[in-house]
């Protein structure tokens, strides 16, 4: 399905492209590198597959361009975690939700953390996948990312090629035919220079403090066959925050899906609270 | 073809692996490195030097010291070091000429080689390859970047290892460069890989460039990531004797390239040894006062008949004539057999005694080098020329004389014998020779 894409306005002004796919409960997905409805626009990758996989299972999944990615306004850079939280909630403000799932994957994890752990009232799950507490571990622990530093200084000056040699990376050396019409994507996703802003900043930013103060429930998904998915840091994440539970597997889609099921109330057979008149009760145990 | 591989120890001490490939006119091939035979009998890649073995010759490769199945344990990397690699594979081989085909960081080396040994590198290809290192390294994107990912190789070798055959290969197929990863793994440790490298970058041949004198062929190979024009040009501009092409089909262009020397050297009618050959040096005895008492144009004609005739005797008894212009009147004519030399060298008295031109005729042995004159006529050289030219002057008129190695070569064979004539000292060789006469057996 093509998105349509809608446009939020961030406290800071900046415009952010967002989509809606399906109806159902929601799940908002936080914003990555090269824009998440830019990559879903082009097919390339599994990120379509996964997305309409869930959307098939009822889900309402939400998704956006981060500021300086794909659709979204491309001048402002500031990829700080206070700025990736504006656009979130923007998002979230312009799609009128109000209570919902968040699912953070690699660099979309700290958004989704620091989310979930200033408005528990409103995040239902919350799943972490193939991401981290800390930037530097990751840029340490993985090859990929340890690599695609180590070619910062080629960025801008090979941008086509150093785009190729991280989407080979980043895609585990597998299918070069799928890493180069990826790296396509990623080179009309965003700029050489936006995306070494972006990278700089995810090395910096450190949740692990936030940790203990997610209390919805939590899954952790170590994601098998993604070489950007490091069991070590996601036991991290996974024995720091409360009500989380740590799984490994390929299922993303059926993960996930399980996952959100759980819960106080079975998902699809919605027996819910009415809307407009309403005759309340109150009760109160008394003194 | 699984390859035979046999050693050829360096004068440094180290066991270099070699394989000779086919059957043919010899060309050494130093490959893009890491262990020529290694990654070639591996199977992975292609290598271009299967069709040359295709097309008739006999292809040399090696591996480098350091990688694949040559002693590992030796990191002199320095060009001076891999050249000994060269030289000891050049002499265990005998090759005595040979066309060098060199492939990108092998090419400096090659270079190296060419200037050192003009009298042995016959004709030199340089593809895909440079004149100094730093450059390489700059301009070739999956040079650049494999070089920053340096701090990463021996603490994760196989990452490395993916991610610098993805980028060599271009990035074009997954599963080729994986397996190509695992070769380079087993070819070499990650820290003979990184001497390499810096050895690499650090080499730079630029002023060699204009002492190299053979014909040579510069390639740009346009599929190849690792191939850049301007750095070839450097190349092709700075050698006096070069050409440029671009090309995707590396084979057919080598093997024109080196159709087209052997073409020179091939209006011989029959191909003249390189190696060692038995040499007779035939001339025309006291030509000089001939020419007064018969008259120029007399001679002439009469020298003009001897000189055919003179020929088809050497051709009579298995013997190459060479054809070159340095000789005057005389004849040179190499052999591969002591007795048929010596056979050859009586008729050819016999013809001039006919003729009533008596020769002085010289036979000596040792190694000759074939080379085609300007002309593109073939022609030998070496000291062992020389020597048998003194000889042949020592000879009375219609006399053939032979040093002592051609009497012990023929001395059961010949069926003729030898009269002492005692050590001579020859002009222009450092060592008195002796010599003997040739007498019919009694």
């Amino acid at each position: 399905m093509e998105p349509r894409i809608q446009y939020a306005k961030t406290s800071d002004g900046v415009s952010i492209a967002c989509a809606v796919f399906g109806d159902g409960p929601p799940l908002v997905f936080t914003g990555i590198a090269f824009g998440d409805v830019h990559v879903y626009a082009s097919g390339v990758g599994a990120f379509k597959q996964v997305t309409d996989a869930l959307v098939g299972l009822g889900w309402r999944f939400i998704m956006y361009d981060g500021r300086g990615m794909g659709s979204s306004d491309r001048g402002n850079t500031d990829f700080s975690l206070e700025a990736r939280l504006r656009d979130l909630e923007a998002v979230i403000e312009r799609t009128g939700v109000d209570r919902f799932a968040v699912c953070g994957i690699l660099q979309g994890g700290a958004a989704a953390i620091a989310y979930a752990a200033n408005h528990p009232g409103r995040v239902s799950h919350l799943v972490l996948a193939a991401t981290y507490a800390k930037g530097a571990d990751w840029f340490n622990l993985i090859p990929a990312a340890r690599a695609i530093r180590a070619l910062d200084t080629m960025a801008e000056e090979q941008w086509e090629y150093y785009s190729v040699a991280f989407a080979n990376a980043a895609t585990g050396f597998r299918d070069s035919d799928l890493a180069n019409r990826l790296a396509a994507v990623f080179r009309s996703g965003t700029s050489a220079s936006a995306f070494l802003s972006y990278l700089a900043a995810s090395e910096k930013m450190d949740l692990t403090e936030m940790l203990p103060l997610v209390s919805v429930p939590t899954l952790v998904v170590n994601h098998s066959a993604n070489p950007l998915s490091n069991l070590h840091l996601l036991r991290v994440l996974a024995s720091r925050i409360p009500n989380a539970r740590l799984v490994t597997t390929d299922d993303l889609v059926g993960t996930i899906d399980a996952f959100l099921r759980e819960g106080a109330e079975p998902v699809p057979s919605r027996q819910e609270l009415p809307s407009g008149t309403a005759i309340i009760l109150f009760a109160d145990i008394a003194d | 073809m699984e390859p035979r591989i046999q050693y050829a120890k360096t004068s440094d001490g180290v066991s270099i692996a070699y394989t000779v490939l086919g059957n043919g006119p010899p060309i050494m091939f130093m490959g893009p490195g890491f262990g020529d035979i290694h990654m070639y009998s591996s199977g992975v890649i292609p290598y271009a030097s299967d069709r040359i073995v295709g097309v008739g010759r006999r292809v040399i490769m090696y591996d480098g010291r350091g990688t694949g199945s040559s002693e590992r344990g030796n990191t002199d990397y320095s060009l001076e070091g891999r050249l000994r690699d060269l030289e000891a594979i050049i002499d265990r081989t005998g090759i005595d000429r040979f066309a060098l085909w060199c492939m990108g960081q092998s090419g400096p080396t090659g270079i190296a080689c060419a200037v050192k040994h003009p009298d042995r590198v016959s004709r030199l290809v340089l593809a895909a390859t440079y004149a100094k290192g730093a450059d390489w390294y700059k301009v070739i994107p999956a040079l650049r970047s494999s070089r920053a990912l340096e701090t990463m190789a021996e603490e994760l070798w196989e990452y490395h290892t993916l991610s610098l055959a993805h980028a060599v290969t271009g990035f074009r197929d997954s599963d080729l460069a994986n397996r190509v990863a695992a070769v380079l793994r087993a070819g070499m440790s990650a820290r003979a890989y990184l001497s390499i490298r810096d050895a690499n970058e650090k080499v730079d041949v630029i002023d060699l460039l204009p002492l190299v004198t053979q014909p040579t062929l510069v390639l740009h190979l346009t599929a190849s990531p690792l191939s850049n024009l301007d750095l070839l040009r450097v190349l092709a501009s700075r050698i006096p004797n070069a050409r440029l092409v671009s090309t995707a089909a590396t084979a057919p262009v080598i093997d024109a390239f080196l159709r087209e020397g052997e073409e020179q050297a091939a209006n011989l009618p029959s191909a003249l040894p390189s190696g060692t050959a038995i040499i007779l040096f035939a001339d025309i005895a006291d030509s000089t006062a001939l020419t007064e008492r018969v008259g120029d144009a007399a001679f002439r004609a009469k020298a003009r008949e001897l000189g055919p005739a003179l020929r088809t005797r050497v051709r009579e008894c298995g013997g190459t004539p060479v054809e070159g212009p340095t000789l005057g009147d005389g004849v040179l004519a190499v052999f591969t057999s002591a007795r048929e030399a010596i056979e050859a060298a009586l008729r050819c008295g016999k013809a001039g005694d006919d003729a009533g031109l008596p020769l002085h005729l010289g036979l000596h042995a040792g190694d000759v080098t074939r080379e085609g004159d300007p002309d593109g006529r073939d022609n030998v050289y070496g000291g062992a020329v020389n020597i048998a030219a003194r000889i042949s002057g020592l000879s009375a008129p219609g006399e053939v004389l032979v040093s002592d190695t051609v009497r012990s070569l023929a001395r059961t064979s010949a069926g003729v014998r030898f009269e002492d004539r005692g050590e001579q000292a020859l002009k222009g060789v450092g060592e008195p020779v002796r010599v003997w006469a040739v007498r019919e057996a009694e």
